[in-house]
């Protein structure tokens, strides 16, 4: 049965998700070219919290599927790549929820995982870095970090 | 040609003098059926072999299985009544805190809320839960009537279906599947045994009950896997163990898990085979296969275990350690068998220009070379097991011998290969030794008498068969073989005892002076007792606290007199 929940249990994804999501936040499948909806395959915002450094920006993820969920959790990359100490160079999102070897649980929503990874914005874990550049200066110089993150946070804001 | 041949068909053996006295030890009892040597007059069968030695693996159990099952199970059992908790609980505890007995009640007992909140047995319940109206599934999102959902202590409700695809795929990735939890977000509830038996097919609980075994053992540090390859046993002991023999025959350490590695340490085998990888490609170039004879120069490749050669080409006999005459090789020489002195006052060219790295690769060549050789020997030593049982076979079928009669052969060849195998490790352990102490020239005394008996214990097995129709060859065998044992006790015990006299003082020189030399006994009649080999009064014979001889036992004869 694995292979056959994954799409039945993200049409209720997207239901409960169109019922009631966080403010700011936008998650939905893309349309293939064929105008089709691709529920493997979700395009998602997430804004900077409120009276943190990256209060303004609008951050975009994307989120891959596999046939194997919800036993196995979905890839969640930042889209461009993101200035952050757990963001590898190609954008994906190192969170322990989002790794099938520590704390991912099938019962885990959509809406919990862009929460989760709200919160991870102003609360980097230095436990497990994942690029240099962003790790190094958390670590050695908290100053410039915060001046970066703003940086990072104006370059994400919408237009409008 | 030096006392190897002329020894030929000479008998030693190996009791001392009076038959009384040398050794003030506890073991003497014990040990003095395994010294006194004496061939029946008549030359008839061949006396008791001794035990294969398992002196080494002493402490040391090797369980199955079934057995280890048993022992997490009756572990599991006693924290159950101790603590009054059914026993998938106490499981999860045990496993929470690492198996540690002592951890698990201490903590339990100081604070029983949190132990339980840690190892996930907050709310535990035997059963499945069940509901008593339809809900949604957590994990397929559907409305599932009341009928079809479970959930564990924590109230979690899941579809029957999901939560048992949910404990599959965790069985499937692997090892961490003891440590399922609730498929819930954030839920710290474990999923215990108990819930494994009912949901999951029969196949995922037995890949399931694997992995709780061994990560079990994984995580104890009184148990460790065989590493032999294939092997499925299990040692118990602890890390003071050196060397653990498996059924399987692999002779490990318990503590890395390597190769048994005595008398190094693991520590510094860490060290030296990381030394090994650096200097490997140095190694190898100046250590080739084949080597010139010294003599003539025709290309030798040695294929047998023993360092004694004889080149095919010119007869000439030369060490293959050091490439020298085999004649020096003899008392007259301070030693018959000098070659695993590492001699930093005769320099090379190389040296004489002053750099130091040179010299210190000097230095380890030596030690690796003789690391290399006597490995190779094991390896030679190790696949000769199949040639031995057939020249028993052979043995047996030509002179009428019996089954018991030829084993000598076999046990011989055991211990070679154990020899080599510490002879090997004693290069790791003596490159480790600090130069110029008089802890190393012991352990070098030790090293240098158990290798000149391996080397002839070598030489004399593999010897033709028509030699071995000869009973004095046999007994021959038979005598080195226990004499030999006999060294490699007591280097291991010497070094276990930290290389020191037994008065705690560091030896003086040449107060250890006794050496024993192998088919050097000219003077030994033959069948009698050669207590009076002494050559220029010195002990020339093992004394039974071991190779340190003479000077040892008396001083503890004096001391109990």
């Amino acid at each position: 049965m694995s292979g056959g929940i994954a799409r039945g249990r993200l049409q209720e994804e997207r239901k409960a998700w169109r019922k009631d999501h966080p403010h700011g936040f936008v998650a939905r499948p893309v349309l293939d070219a064929d105008g089709s909806m691709n529920l493997m395959s979700w395009d998602c915002s997430i804004p900077g919290k409120e009276g943190t450094d990256w209060e303004g920006g609008v951050f975009k993820v994307t989120m891959e599927f596999s046939e194997d969920y919800p036993s196995k959790p979905p890839k969640c990359k930042f889209v461009p790549a993101l200035f952050h100490p757990n963001v590898y160079p190609s954008g994906t999102v190192c969170l322990s929820i989002l790794n099938e070897d520590e704390d991912w649980r099938p019962a885990i929503t959509v809406k919990q995982m862009l929460l989760g990874i709200q919160d991870l914005l102003d609360s980097p874990n230095p436990e497990s870095p994942a690029q240099a550049q962003a790790y190094q200066l958390f670590v050695t110089n908290r100053e410039e970090y915060r001046r970066r993150v703003r940086i990072e946070a104006k370059r994400n804001t919408p237009a409008s | 040609m030096s006392g190897m041949e002329s020894s030929d068909g000479e008998e030693y053996t190996y009791q001392d003098e009076s038959g009384e006295e040398v050794v003030g030890g506890v073991e003497s009892q014990e040990e003095e059926e395994e010294y006194s040597y004496s061939d029946g007059e008549g030359g008839g069968a061949p006396v008791p072999l001794p035990p294969p030695s398992s002196s080494m693996a002493d402490g040391c159990k090797v369980i199955d299985a079934d057995e280890l099952r048993a022992t997490m199970s009756a572990l599991i059992d006693d924290i159950s009544s101790v603590l009054a908790i059914h026993p998938c609980a106490a499981a999860a505890l045990l496993r929470h805190y690492n198996w540690n007995k002592e951890s698990v009640i201490d903590s339990f007992c100081t604070d029983p809320d949190q132990a339980k909140e840690k190892a996930g047995i907050m709310r535990f319940v035997p059963d499945l839960q069940t509901s008593d109206k339809g809900r949604l599934c957590g994990i397929c999102r559907e409305d599932v009537p009341a009928e079809a959902l479970v959930a564990l202590g924590c109230g979690h409700f899941f579809c029957r279906g999901c939560f048992t695809q949910y404990l599959v795929s965790k069985v499937e990735e692997g090892m961490g599947c003891p440590l399922t939890r609730c498929p819930e977000y954030r839920c710290p509830e474990m999923v215990t045994e108990n819930f494994f038996r009912v949901l999951v097919p029969p196949a995922t609980l037995a890949a399931y009950l694997r992995y709780s075994l061994k990560s079990f053992v994984d995580i104890c540090s009184a148990f460790r896997w065989c590493p032999g390859r294939g092997c499925d046993f299990v040692a118990m002991g602890n890390s003071s163990l050196r060397a653990c023999l498996c059924k399987c025959g692999m002779l490990f350490c318990f503590r890395c898990g390597e190769e048994a590695h005595v008398p190094a340490s693991c520590e510094d085998m860490v060290t030296w085979v990381e030394k090994c990888k650096n200097e490997s490609e140095t190694a190898n170039w100046i250590l080739a296969n084949t080597r010139k004879c010294p003599k003539c120069a025709t290309r030798i490749e040695k294929n047998q275990g023993c360092n004694h050669m004889t080149c095919r080409q010119c007869k000439f006999e030369f060490c293959w350690i050091c490439m020298g005459p085999w004649t020096e090789h003899g008392a007259n020489t301070g030693g018959y068998y000098k070659c695993n002195k590492y001699d930093p006052s005769t320099p090379t060219k190389d040296e004489q220009d002053g750099a130091k790295a040179k010299a210190e690769l000097d230095r380890y060549l030596h030690y690796y070379q003789r690391y290399d050789n006597h490995h190779k020997a094991q390896e030679y030593a190790t696949k000769q097991e199949e040639e031995i049982e057939r020249r028993m076979m052979r043995l047996q079928e030509t002179d009428g011998s019996r089954w018991i009669d030829v084993q000598f052969l076999k046990v011989a060849n055991e211990k070679l290969v154990e020899c080599r195998r510490v002879l090997k490790y004693t290069y790791v352990f003596g490159y480790y030794l600090p130069e110029g102490t008089a802890r190393k020239r012991l352990f070098e005394h030790h090293q240098e008498n158990l290798e000149k008996f391996t080397e002839h214990l070598s030489w004399l097995s593999e010897q033709s068969l028509e030699e071995f129709k000869k009973e004095e060859k046999r007994s021959e065998v038979v005598n080195y073989t226990r004499v030999t044992e006999t060294f490699l006790k007591n280097l291991l015990k010497s070094v276990e005892d930290g290389l020191m006299d037994e008065d705690g003082e560091d030896m003086e020189e040449g107060g250890w002076e006794g050496k024993a030399e192998p088919g050097r006994r000219a003077g030994a009649a033959g069948g009698g007792q050669v207590g009076e080999a002494a050559e220029e009064g010195r002990p020339t014979l093992p004394s039974r606290d071991g190779a340190g001889g003479g000077g040892r036992a008396r001083r503890s004869g004096v001391a109990r007199a």
